[in-house]
């Protein structure tokens, strides 16, 4: 149900002849809220602006009765109204959207010329009324024959539809197109905060800046994250510093030596006194950085060697072996200048185990927090695996995705010979050696598609076994094979997954060419050396997979893993119907 | 506005940065992103491995990338900070689901001493996105008592409609109902908030028709939460309940195959559901049929002409059982119809909803009473107790005034056939929570039960088929959008809350009689699937005003009447 404004129906009725001649107007008053108007275009304008109801749906869902019940409220309180102010005003009523483009013609003939005379004026007196700021030069006029300019609508212009030019782009529209606002300023530009609301079309309204942008807004913390890592990296450095400093100078101590096999815990912890700042025993009751409490459960104190303060034995501070920490310390890439090059450390094992430094956690995070983690950059080799596969496939599917879409375009073409060979049943001969040329190509790109569709079916194919091997045993809680991690079979199921997908997605196209490898060659007859090929490389393939899959069921055999046979049986009946056919295909040609 | 197109923008966010990665989550971020993407989906953007980010059995794995999706909390916090301590993965960007206090961000860099960290980002979806104009808290237990909020509830109440606001680029013009103070306390620190965020402000844009939220109350319509619905998506959540998008057939009579127990229904995922969620029961019948009758079509044409010539390609597609999505979709549908026409036939849901519509529609205090004791005694319809009491929820508000009311009586009923003291109790539940006296009576015509459609927008008019007696409803907000839009709602009713950002930026809020451009709704103390459909129309229609709307949850009749028996 379309909207129609109650106002543009009152002329139907045959009452009220419009007859426009608005030079007559004095001085003007809203019939409404009876404010000042200076001519009947700003009324007129006023009328639309203000007391109009802007609202397509306001009549629409209302039935018979009360529509003509509208009607007369309108005709009572508005038109009678009007017509008792000036006579003209009512045809303007009765009709306004005929007349506010009319309302072009009068306003612009003494306003557009120079826009000194009424423009300025009604500026002046009532600055209430901003309206007349918004240039008519742009809309286009009525040539009588009009059609709403919305692509979608179409409609014929007149006095039931409405004549309207949108304040905006100045294009002429029917009343329910034009039944939306926005603010534009003097350059008839948008302008939501110092602009003016004017009428316009639902183009302009749709296609406001932002109307359609629904991304979601998002505020990027990098740089404030960044900056505050900065800061507390430098205070941090600072202190790392006079750690590694200190930690120097206890392996000067025990190291630097004549024989230092004969330094002991106490010696060093007594040396360690001497060169930081030991915390008293008396001043705690709880460890500062569990806050377990000192004395219970066998809680005791200990001292950290580095920063000389308390902490407890549970977790916050540890006894290391000295070569150890030694170690640690100088093998790391990033230190760069190495303790003591020339000390032997091979005997560092034998000879130095029983010295140890209690460090705390703060202090271990400290200093070798950056060295444990390079050191434990190490990766397992089922990952690697997984990853190679994933880079592996997205080699594959880009291949596909290069190859399918020209392939697609040449079956198009295959289809508009097909159907004219179908028509005219005598081609020239020229024409049909360059099809059966063309045919031949068509089948070499498929047979190219397909070898790489066959390599990832193979893929595929390979994951599902680990996987479904795997989920058996994790149904039966044993550990996966292969040293698989869940992790690991998770990444392989999500390889798979897409992989499925892939094919289900892509495969259908090749669905099209179904007549194409049938036509040229039943049986072996036709296939051309290229396609042997591809064929013999499908077998090569297919054999292997045989032989591996072939191992594997022996092996399920020994280790009695009977779930995986039933799979692997499977497997294997499927491979062997492939052989079969591909062989049945190649005929003489197999090897 | 378009809640889905937010939610995928999001999305494309977190997982566009190329190269095979892990996507960590938690909770609340697993189940919001579910809403928003699909496993495939993700995996198209090289996303090999989800896991939680408090699942401490992860394995180290220095090869990958990590993507980090939580919401903001202090366990999140801790979490994290542990995992940046010793990290298991090349780099991480941390991407939140709200704003992020500046002492977690100090936390964070102060752990991150390896500089694992590539990037922090706010993002804001800390809401469920149900259909692309309705989300949801999901948040039950919101009361402290009637009318007085749970703290911790309000607090994420507060955070999560912030995070809406602020995902949709808006910074509302606040309107809340003047009779509850839980929608005054919401909309008074919401303001006050948002007034505060004058960093984020700023960079959205400016329109000419400043947004508008509208925070209701529940209480003030208790009927449509009452009524049984009958269209498609809304009597599912009715009959069968869904939670995060997701039907659970656990336990029901039909012999269901395994894969159609837990059933997930996402308009953007599913096509056939898409174009049915808002039909009507007859019409849903036919759109099945239909549906049924295209896959045949299509089946019988594979199997004659395209894939028989093509053995090694039917090899492949019968190796992959997702090829048989298509028929899946189908029987989910079909099973979930089945199911829903059990269960109306089984609870007499024809004859219940009739006399529903009735109370609710028309004045007829004595036909309506002799029918509601006719259903409540029948021995020939046995009516589940919950219907029952249900039935007398909506007489005792309905006629609550009524000289002649006889709601003791019925009362009395509830109890000779043999309801529960304590759902009984229900029923006075309601009235306090919900009655006469604590309804906003804004005008008189737009009484909760008027069913006349004469100063509705367009729009509206599509919800409701006249000819039909089991759908004569129309739910109140309809008439208070119908105000709203054009800038109507009276203040006094309707109170307005302008905060400091906006009076700065835009002094002069004068609409000089344009229509609203985007509206959120806020239903405090639940939305209904009905609400959302009504807004859906709307929408269809009303090419320049777009509203969303949303509650702290969806309710169905049962979720909204133990809401009530469990407020004190
Ligand atoms: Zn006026
Ligand atoms: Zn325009
Ligand atoms: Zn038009
Ligand atoms: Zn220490
Ligand atoms: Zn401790």
């Amino acid at each position: 149900m379309i909207g129609r404004r109650v106002l543009g129906q009152v002329p139907n009725e045959g009452e009220l002849s419009p007859t426009a001649s608005p030079n007559g107007a004095e001085s003007l008053s809203c019939p409404i809220c009876n404010e000042n108007m200076i001519n009947l275009g700003q009324l007129n304008q006023h009328l639309d602006d203000t007391h109009t109801n802007n609202d397509p749906s306001e009549s629409v869902n209302i039935g018979p009765y009360l529509e003509k019940d509208l009607k007369n409220w309108f005709r009572t309180k508005v038109v009678d109204r009007a017509n008792s102010l000036h006579p003209l005003i009512s045809s303007k009523l009765n009709t306004m959207d005929v007349v506010d483009n009319m309302g072009y013609f009068t306003i612009s003939d003494s306003a557009t010329s120079s826009a000194p005379n009424s423009t300025t004026n009604s500026r002046i007196s009532s600055p209430g009324l901003e309206t007349s700021e918004i240039s008519r030069s742009h809309w286009k006029k009525p040539k009588g024959n009009d059609f709403c300019h919305l692509k979608e609508c179409k409609r014929r212009l007149n006095i039931k539809n409405g004549i309207v030019n949108c304040r905006k782009c100045g294009f002429l529209f029917c009343n329910e197109h034009t039944y939306y606002r926005i603010k534009v300023n003097q350059t008839l530009q948008y302008d939501p905060l110092g602009g003016q609301f004017v009428r316009c079309c639902i183009t302009c309204f749709t296609n406001k800046p932002f109307f359609n942008n629904f991304e979601g807004f998002a505020l990027d913390d990098t740089k404030t994250f960044q900056e505050l890592r900065e800061k507390r990296l430098e205070s941090d450095r600072l202190k790392t510093i006079v750690l590694e400093k200190r930690l120097r100078k206890i392996f000067a101590f025990v190291y630097d030596r004549d024989n230092p096999s004969k330094v002991n815990n106490s010696e060093v912890t007594n040396y360690v006194k001497q060169i930081i700042h030991w915390q008293t025993d008396n001043e705690l009751n709880n460890c500062p950085l569990c806050f377990k409490q000192f004395g219970r459960f066998l809680m005791r104190k200990h001292h950290c060697r580095l920063c000389g303060e308390i902490r407890c034995d549970d977790g916050c501070s540890l006894d290391i072996p000295m070569n150890y920490l030694k170690q640690l310390f100088d093998q790391s890439p990033e230190t760069n200048e190495q303790y003591d090059q020339n000390h032997p450390t091979e005997d560092d094992t034998i000879v130095f185990d029983k010295v140890s430094l209690r460090i705390c956690k703060l202090c271990k995070n400290r200093v070798f927090h950056r060295r444990l983690f390079t050191q434990n950059r190490s990766s397992s080799t089922g990952i690697d695996d997984l990853l190679s596969t994933i880079r592996l496939v997205n080699i594959y599917k880009e291949k596909i995705h290069q190859l399918l879409p020209g392939f697609e375009e040449d079956l198009q073409r295959l289809q508009t010979i097909d159907s004219a060979s179908n028509s005219n049943q005598i081609l020239p001969t020229k024409e049909l050696e360059d099809d059966e040329q063309f045919l031949k190509m068509l089948v070499e790109k498929r047979y190219k598609i397909m070898s790489v569709f066959n390599k990832i079916d193979k893929i595929a194919k390979g994951l599902k076994l680990t996987i479904d091997q795997n989920d058996t045993l994790l149904s039966l809680k044993k550990p996966l094979a292969e040293g698989m991690t869940i992790d690991q079979l998770k990444i392989a199921r999500s390889i798979y997954m897409q992989l499925a997908s892939f094919l289900q997605e892509n495969m259908l196209k090749l669905q099209k060419v179904p007549n194409l490898t049938n036509k040229p060659s039943t049986e072996n007859e036709g296939l051309s050396k290229l396609e042997i090929r591809e064929y013999r490389d499908k077998l090569m393939v297919l054999q292997e997979q045989h032989y591996l899959i072939n191992s594997m069921i022996d092996d399920s055999k020994k280790k009695r893993k009977f779930d995986d046979l039933k799979i692997l049986d499977e497997n294997l009946a499927d491979i062997e119907t492939e052989i079969q056919t591909i062989s049945r295909k190649l005929g003489d040609d197999s090897f | 506005m378009d809640l889905v197109k937010v939610g995928q923008s999001y999305v494309d966010k977190i997982v566009t940065d190329t190269g095979i990665k892990v996507l960590l989550l938690d909770d609340i971020t697993s189940s919001i992103i579910s809403l928003v993407s699909t496993q495939s989906e993700l995996l198209n953007h090289q996303v090999y491995l989800i896991d939680k980010l408090e699942n401490e059995n992860r394995d180290t794995i220095k090869q990958l990338d990590c993507v980090c999706f939580l919401s903001v909390s202090e366990k999140t916090i801790n979490l994290l900070v542990e995992e940046l301590g010793a990290p298991k993965y090349k780099s991480y960007k941390l991407y939140f689901n709200n704003v992020v206090p500046n002492s977690f961000l100090e936390r964070l860099a102060e752990r991150d001493d390896l500089e694992m960290v590539d990037k922090v980002m706010e993002l804001f979806l800390d809401y469920d996105i149900l259909n692309k104009n309705l989300f949801s808290f999901k948040q039950l237990n919101i009361f402290n008592s009637i009318d007085a909020w749970n703290q911790q509830q309000f607090l994420l109440t507060l955070a999560s409609l912030k995070s809406l606001c602020f995902s949709l680029q808006t910074n509302p013009i606040i309107r809340y109902e003047s009779n509850s103070r839980m929608c005054s306390k919401l909309a008074s620190d919401l303001s006050y908030e948002f007034g505060q965020s004058s960093k984020i402000m700023e960079k959205f844009p400016v329109n000419d028709i400043p947004p508008v939220l509208l925070i209701l109350d529940r209480k003030n319509d208790p009927i449509t939460p009452l009524l049984n619905p009958w269209t498609y998506q809304s009597m599912v959540h009715e009959l069968l309940g869904i939670f995060n998008n997701t039907v659970d057939l656990t336990g029901t009579p039909s012999d269901l195959p395994p894969d159609l127990i837990k059933l997930v229904l996402n308009p953007s995922q599913d096509p056939f559901y898409a174009q049915s969620l808002y039909l009507n029961f007859g019409d849903l019948s036919d759109s099945i049929k239909t549906y049924v009758n295209e896959y045949k079509e299509k089946t019988v044409k594979h199997n004659s002409n395209e894939l028989t010539d093509l053995n090694d390609m039917k090899h492949f597609l019968e190796s992959f059982p997702e090829f048989k999505k298509l028929s899946n979709n189908i029987s989910k549908h079909m099973g979930l119809i089945t199911e829903l026409d059990r269960k109306i036939n089984e609870n007499h849901l024809w004859q219940v909803s009739e006399l529903e519509q009735s109370i609710a529609v028309n004045d007829n205090h004595n036909a309506d009473l002799q029918e509601l004791e006719k259903l409540l005694t029948s021995q020939e319809f046995k009516i589940a107790n919950n219907l029952k009491v249900k039935l007398v929820c909506l007489y005792a508000i309905r006629y609550e005034l009524h000289p002649n009311n006889q709601l003791p009586k019925m009362l009395s009923i509830l109890l000779q056939q043999g309801v529960p003291e304590f759902e009984i109790n229900t029923v006075n539940r309601m009235l306090k929570y919900s009655g006469s006296t604590k309804r906003l009576n804004d005008d008189s015509e737009s009484s909760i039960f008027n069913q006349a459609t004469n100063n509705l927008l367009q729009g509206f008019k599509q919800s409701h088929e006249n000819d039909n007696i089991y759908m004569q409803h129309i739910p109140r907000l309809e008439r208070v959008i119908s105000k709203l839009v054009k800038n109507k709602l009276p203040t006094a009713h309707y109170p307005t809350l302008i905060n400091d950002f906006l009076k700065k930026q835009r002094p002069v809020s004068d609409l000089n009689g344009a229509r609203l451009q985007d509206i959120i709704i806020f239903f405090v103390g639940g939305v209904t699937y009905e609400e959302a459909r009504i807004i859906n129309n709307f929408n269809l229609v009303n090419k320049s005003t777009r509203i969303v709307i949303g509650g702290t949850t969806v309710h169905n009749t049962n979720s909204f009447m133990t809401q009530v028996l469990e407020l004190e």
